[in-house]
């Protein structure tokens, strides 16, 4: 008998040294509307779910910097782009870590510091494990 | 209670929130669902667009989970296309926590036409079935019930 098991992914948020979660922060200073939040929650519980099999196009094919990949969520009813930077494991085969906030406009990345500094917080996160959580962004 | 029942709980006494959250996890479903049902077929993308009549580019737009400009048109040539039905219905909130839960792989599966048990004119030889009839200690009808149904996997075609 054949029958496909599926893994079960987690996706995690990088923990500010102020130990807030870097994405509710973003999306708080940003002020995103809340309809935007719910697509974003969505596509992180589907995703947890099903993993990349079954989220096609939610997260970059290849990396957009060394480690680092890009989540599109689509803007909700033509509201702003979401792009969080993010990157797999770092300590777990079935997880992502969202390490940095982004939005799209007109094909630029705003921060345009959001690949560095994505690359540093999953710098801090490698040497201190507890610098994330799994928790909704909502 | 879930911790995902929880959260909704919380977020979904907003009434724009839920809605929106709803329409994202249904442009989800569909375009993992084509997806699923597409390779379980060994179809390329070329082929089922030019089985439902269309090109390449549009399978592959259907199938992100951004995608959300869904007609009824469209999936019905795509159901046609991948031997299987179109179902439409109206739903109440407290069932979706349970079909996020399911949302997985085998869970997603639905057998072509012509596969389909339920509508071969002999019941199907299957080892594996009956090999799942006798591990679940279920009857055998109810085994190929729920393989029809799409609840259990096994994979007829490489029998």
């Amino acid at each position: 008998m054949l029958v496909m098991m599926a893994l079960q992914w987690q996706v995690f948020c990088f923990i500010t040294h102020r130990g807030e979660n870097i994405i509710r922060e973003w999306l708080r200073k940003e002020k995103v509307p809340r309809t935007q939040v719910a697509v974003f929650q969505s596509k992180l519980d589907t995703f947890e779910r099903g993993g990349p099999d079954l989220s096609p196009g939610l997260i970059s094919s290849g990396p957009v910097a060394k480690d680092i990949y890009k989540m599109k969520i689509k803007g909700h009813k033509g509201h702003v782009q979401l792009r969080p930077m993010l990157c797999y494991g770092p300590f777990g085969d079935a997880e992502i870590t969202l390490l940095a906030g982004a939005i799209e406009k007109g094909f630029k990345l705003i921060p345009s510091t959001c690949f560095s500094e994505a690359q540093e917080n999953r710098t801090i996160l490698v040497a201190n494990p507890s610098r994330r959580r799994n928790e909704s962004v909502a | 209670m879930s911790q995902l029942l929880k959260q909704m709980r919380e977020s979904f006494v907003d009434e724009e929130y839920r809605y929106a959250y709803t329409e994202s996890f249904m442009n989800s479903y569909l375009a993992a669902q084509i997806k699923t049902l597409r390779e379980e077929n060994h179809m390329s993308r070329a082929e089922l667009a030019k089985k439902a009549g269309t090109n390449k580019s549009t399978i592959s737009r259907l199938e992100n989970v951004g995608y959300s400009f869904w007609t009824v048109g469209m999936l019905k040539r795509i159901a046609r296309a991948l031997g299987v039905r179109l179902k439409i219905s109206f739903e109440g909130f407290g069932s979706l926590p349970r079909e996020i839960d399911n949302f997985q792989r085998e869970a997603l599966l639905r057998l072509p036409f012509d596969r389909d048990p339920a509508f071969a004119s002999e019941a199907p030889s299957s080892p594996r079935m009956d090999a799942l009839a006798l591990q679940k200690e279920i009857p055998q009808a109810e085994a190929y019930d729920r393989f029809a149904l799409g609840q259990v996997y096994v994979d007829a075609t490489r029998q």
